[in-house]
């Protein structure tokens, strides 16, 4: 952007407010809870200035080590492949039909199994790397979820011909986006309590009550949840954007349904479902409310173990380490996917 | 074959209503059961009112809930001023460094808040021990965390959302537009006045209320740097619903709600009204075709 | 494969029997009826929203009509979808496929009827070298040129023998001297390959130039299907007249039909004759039109001809225009009408002899180069 003839001193003042407020408030702590991990813990929350390596040792190679029997190893193993297979086998066959890498494919499936047999074998450890392995791998599960419950809803609403019908959906969408988190993450509690409505359903129609809250699947059901309109709304920018006439070109050549959506639409829509992906994916992992009020348990997701650390425990580097271990994968993460795709702008 | 089609028309729009459900049906159950009488449980017993009318006594709720109006309001404006100034700063002017500069302000749009949280919790409480030993104030005097470092909070992450809500105005606006005001004598602080804030007032507007919502709603970075009498009502619902599962946090909740989508509602409706009115006068002055642009 | 049950002799043949598409409470083609030859290159001529482009989508496949039957190769292909049918699309903006190179664009077509990779290869690098473009197998999309671009789309659809292409437009998005470039490589590759081409405009000099019949559309309707002479000589509708070419017309009221020639009364005064149209009936009483063309227009000082061969009304010139390789003479007649004639300048002398604005003169038509038009 060209600047204005008079413009070079008034930079200045219009950046260094605003941009030494953001500075100490995200900035500099960043770079003390780097520090704060390599000191003591005090007891009832704060630090002693005394270097040690004590908490990163702790992240990495803490655990109380519980019976682990061969039927755990077993079933991990099993788990492990069935997520391989799971991801992998449309993966692949998507990559082969448009005539990309298979390997990379294969490799996410590999990574994917991976985590959910480390997930499933760590459960009998419940130390540090198990609840990173869990939120990942539950991100992961609410991150497909979120892309199958979204697609046919954005091709479904960018189909529609009335302008007012399209607006009146998309104004749907966005009124849970707009609410307040706690309060959607509470209806789920609600819903889901053992008293609650749903139960009462249940047993009205001659079946027992279950339990619903404080399972894996109260946690997921709540990280699509909350997260889903964050996955509509860059997903149905890029369908708005997308030209159709490829849509209709590819049906002209005779292509089936089914191949236009995998070898036309998908990667035509492949922008949107990258910035989707990573917003779903990395608001889930960071999810505090909706391990706390859906999962019961105190270390359910990485945001649980902070507030555990920061809180009842009071092991503030013990938690900082965590935290800064945290950022660095979510850096990476948002680098690794966003940073490649050039046409992908989020700021 | 065109009979699949046709099917699988029919089988989107069921999907479709099906996430719709989803969105909608946890809200929904939530607003009906605040009118409902039984004080536990998921049973309709019979319409009331009741629980809106003891929220209007619950002096807790309402302490919060004045506390959270507060704090919305000065960090609000306070974001509002700044990430304009910022948004300029960025897109109006090029020198070394802006890049950095950029990344920076963004930071609160990617941070995780969980991680925000506990390194301000840290930070708040390193230098607030600091300033207390340097005042020598003890147990009984000392500054602790509260309004003040939750505002410090919310500025920052306001800020940031509105010099994105803003920068996406300011892209819309031809700087040719603010040169042309310049070349006809205006200052720069006229030019921002006169024609920068009007064009760009759609994404002030939007970014203001985005960050007017954002604090109201924040839980996790508030839950970090609150103290003693500072609570807001995100917190103050959160440890009552912790506590028990009572149709009153249903009440308290439905009425956020219904305040959030009002919010919305505004925030949309000044936008179209904005854009509208601004795409008459753009259809008006502009009469050249643009030329050489091609038709993709 | 459609192509196989073509019946012999009717391959690349394409009619539509009364198709209406209706688009709720919009009729975007109205009860058109349309046969197009085997190996014939018709256009669709309408300005925009004269249902043109549906009619093309009808045939396509992308839009079923509401009513009516579409037949192609002889066979009903009514509620084929459009991946089953042996047609293919060049369309408006090439909607190539910006995530394959040009090689895997072409082989799309190819690829999805499951041939093998050494007939795709060798059907890809012939179809290249037809639209003149090797050698850019391994570039996307993004890194072409319009007309490079508008070259791969061809090659995309003619690799797959289709009976029919569809061209929606294909040479608007390109500039002018690519445009007029490209007119004549689609005549000689229609030429060449001897496939039936069924190309939309709403430019007339593009479909003048190429095609063997053009149909002129308007309101969803066909107004004229005839070749591109028979439409400029003798439009059938006020809307044909006006639409190609430059058109003078003038307000009459038929007063006799004459055998061959129809006799019509000006508002400026005097019954004239003139030749009648091709095609429709014209009724004493009825209010309809002249047109003439500029070219035709007869300007010439009073009294120059007396003979009962022309028609001509007093006027004056009121200015001469001079424009490059023509001359355009403005008249008004004594009603207040305007007539435009137009004339090629010649070297050395002027093409409207001595007359000069402000001059009395007798402007008008000789019988057969005018003709009626009704409403």
């Amino acid at each position: 952007m060209s600047a204005p003839a008079a413009g070079k001193k008034y930079h200045r003042r219009l950046l260094l407010p605003g941009l030494s407020w953001i500075s100490l408030t995200y900035v500099i702590p960043s770079i003390l809870i780097v520090v704060y991990s390599l000191l003591t813990p005090q007891l009832g929350g704060g630090v002693v200035w005394d270097f040690t390596l004590d908490a990163w040792a702790e992240v990495f190679a803490s655990g109380s080590r519980s019976n682990i029997g061969w039927q755990t190893v077993g079933t991990a193993l099993v788990f492990g492949i069935l997520a391989t297979l799971v991801v992998s086998i449309p993966a692949t066959v998507w990559a082969r039909s448009v005539g990309r890498s298979e390997h990379r494919a294969l490799a996410f499936g590999g990574v994917f199994g991976l985590l959910v047999a480390v997930n499933h074998l760590a459960g009998g450890y419940n130390n540090y790397s198990a609840v990173f392995a869990r939120s990942v791998v539950w991100s992961l599960w609410a991150t497909v979820i979120c892309v199958v419950l979204a697609l046919p809803l954005v091709v479904f609403i960018s189909s529609r011909e009335s302008r007012v019908a399209k607006n009146a959906l998309l104004v749907a969408v966005m009124i849970p986006f707009w609410t307040s988190m706690l309060v959607r993450t509470f209806a789920i509690r609600f819903l889901l309590s053992n008293t609650g409505p749903l139960n009462n359903m249940i047993e009205s129609l001659g079946f027992e009550r279950q339990v619903f809250l404080n399972t894996r699947f109260a946690v997921v059901l709540g990280l699509v949840y909350t997260a889903l309109p964050f996955m509509i709304l860059p997903l149905y920018a890029a369908v708005e954007r997308s030209d159709r006439a490829q849509l209709d070109a590819a049906r002209d050549l005779g292509a089936r349904p089914l191949r236009v959506f995998t070898e036309v639409f998908l990667p035509m829509v492949k922008p949107g479902l990258i910035v989707g992906s990573t917003m779903v994916f990395v608001l889930s992992v960071a999810q505090y409310l909706v391990p706390t009020l859906l999962g019961g348990g105190k270390t359910n997701m990485i945001a649980n173990l902070l507030d555990l650390q920061f809180g009842e425990a009071f092991n503030w580097p013990l938690g900082a380490a965590v935290a800064a271990l945290f950022s660095l994968v979510t850096i990476l993460s948002l680098y690794l996917v966003v940073g490649r795709n050039e046409e992908l702008d989020l700021a | 074959m065109s009979m699949s089609s046709t099917r699988a028309k029919v089988l989107m729009g069921a999907a479709t209503w099906g996430v719709y459900l989803f969105l909608y049906i946890p809200v929904l159950i939530l607003v009906l059961f605040s009118f409902n009488q039984a004080r536990t449980g998921g049973t309709w017993t019979g319409f009331t009112t009741k629980w809106y009318t003891a929220l209007a006594g619950n002096g807790r709720i309402i302490s919060a809930t004045w506390n959270s109006i507060q704090i919305a309001a000065i960090s609000t404006v306070i974001a509002v001023v700044l990430g304009t100034m910022l948004s300029l700063a960025i897109d109006r002017y090029s020198y070394r460094g802006r890049k950095t500069a950029q990344q920076i302000v963004y930071l609160p749009v990617i941070a995780p808040e969980i991680v925000t949280g506990v390194s301000l919790l840290a930070f708040f409480s390193l230098v607030i021990g600091a300033l207390n030993d340097f005042l020598g104030r003890d147990a009984g005097n000392a500054i602790r965390m509260g309004k003040a470092t939750i505002i410090i909070a919310h500025v920052a992450f306001g800020a940031a959302f509105v010099a994105l809500t803003v920068r996406a105005s300011l892209r819309n606006l031809d700087p040719a537009v603010e040169e042309a005001a310049q070349d006809l004598g205006a200052t720069p602080w006229a030019t921002f006045w006169k024609v920068t804030l009007p064009g760009i007032m759609p994404g002030v507007l939007g970014g203001a209320l985005l960050a007017l919502t954002l604090s109201l709603d924040n839980f996790v970075i508030t839950f970090f740097v609150s103290g003693p009498g500072s609570t807001t009502l995100p917190i103050e619902v959160f440890g009552q619903l912790r506590r028990t599962i009572s149709p009153e946090v249903n009440a308290v909740s439905t009425l956020i709600f219904a305040a959030s989508s009002v919010l919305l509602i505004a925030a949309l409706g000044i936008q179209a009204g904005v854009a509208t009115r601004r795409s008459g006068q753009v259809t008006t002055v502009s009469s050249t075709p643009e030329e050489g642009v091609p038709d993709q | 494969m459609a192509g196989d049950q073509t019946a012999q002799g009717e391959r690349g043949s394409v009619s539509l029997r009364g198709v209406t598409k209706r688009f709720g409470d919009m009729t975007a083609v109205d009860r058109v009826t349309l046969h197009v030859e085997p190996s014939e290159f018709i256009s669709l001529l309408g300005p925009s929203g004269c249902g043109k482009t549906t009619t093309l989508r009808l045939i396509s496949g992308f839009e079923r009509p509401s009513s009516g039957s579409i037949m192609i190769g002889g066979i009903d292909a009514t509620d084929v979808p459009a991946h089953k049918r042996n047609v293919n699309t060049i369309f408006q903006n090439y909607a190539l496929f910006k995530h394959l190179t040009v090689a895997e664009n072409i082989a799309f077509g190819l690829k999805v009827k499951r041939q093998g990779k050494t007939t795709i290869a060798r059907k890809v690098n012939a179809a290249l070298d037809l639209v003149k473009l090797p050698h850019l197998t391994s570039r996307y999309p993004s890194q072409l040129s319009g007309g490079q671009q508008q070259r791969v789309a061809l090659a995309r659809a003619i690799v797959n023998e289709p009976e029919v292409l569809l061209l929606d437009e294909p040479l608007s998005a390109l500039d002018l001297k690519l445009r007029q470039a490209m007119r004549f490589e689609l005549s000689q590759l229609h030429r060449d390959l001897g496939m039936t081409f069924i190309f939309v405009t709403h430019d007339q000099g593009e479909a003048i130039t190429m095609s063997d019949r053009i149909a002129v559309m308007h309101e969803g309707r066909i107004q004229q299907l005839d070749t591109p002479l028979a439409i400029y000589e003798r439009p059938a509708s006020r809307f044909v007249a006006s639409f190609i070419g430059e058109t003078n017309l003038i307000d009459v009221t038929v007063t006799s039909v004459e055998g061959d020639l129809i006799r019509v009364k000006v508002a400026a005064g005097q019954s004239v004759l003139v030749a009648p149209t091709g095609g429709h009936t014209l009724t004493p009483g009825q209010v309809a039109a002249v047109a003439v063309r500029p070219q035709r227009v007869v300007l010439e000082s009073p009294g120059t001809h007396e003979d009962a061969t022309h028609a001509l009304f007093p006027g004056v010139l009121r200015e001469l225009l001079f424009i490059g390789d023509e001359t355009r003479a403005v008249t008004e007649l004594t009603d207040g009408s305007e007539l435009i004639a137009v004339r090629h300048n010649q070297a050395g002398s002027h093409p409207f002899g001595d007359l000069r604005p402000g001059d009395h003169v007798e402007v008008g038509w000789r019988h057969g180069s005018a003709c009626v038009v009704d409403e």
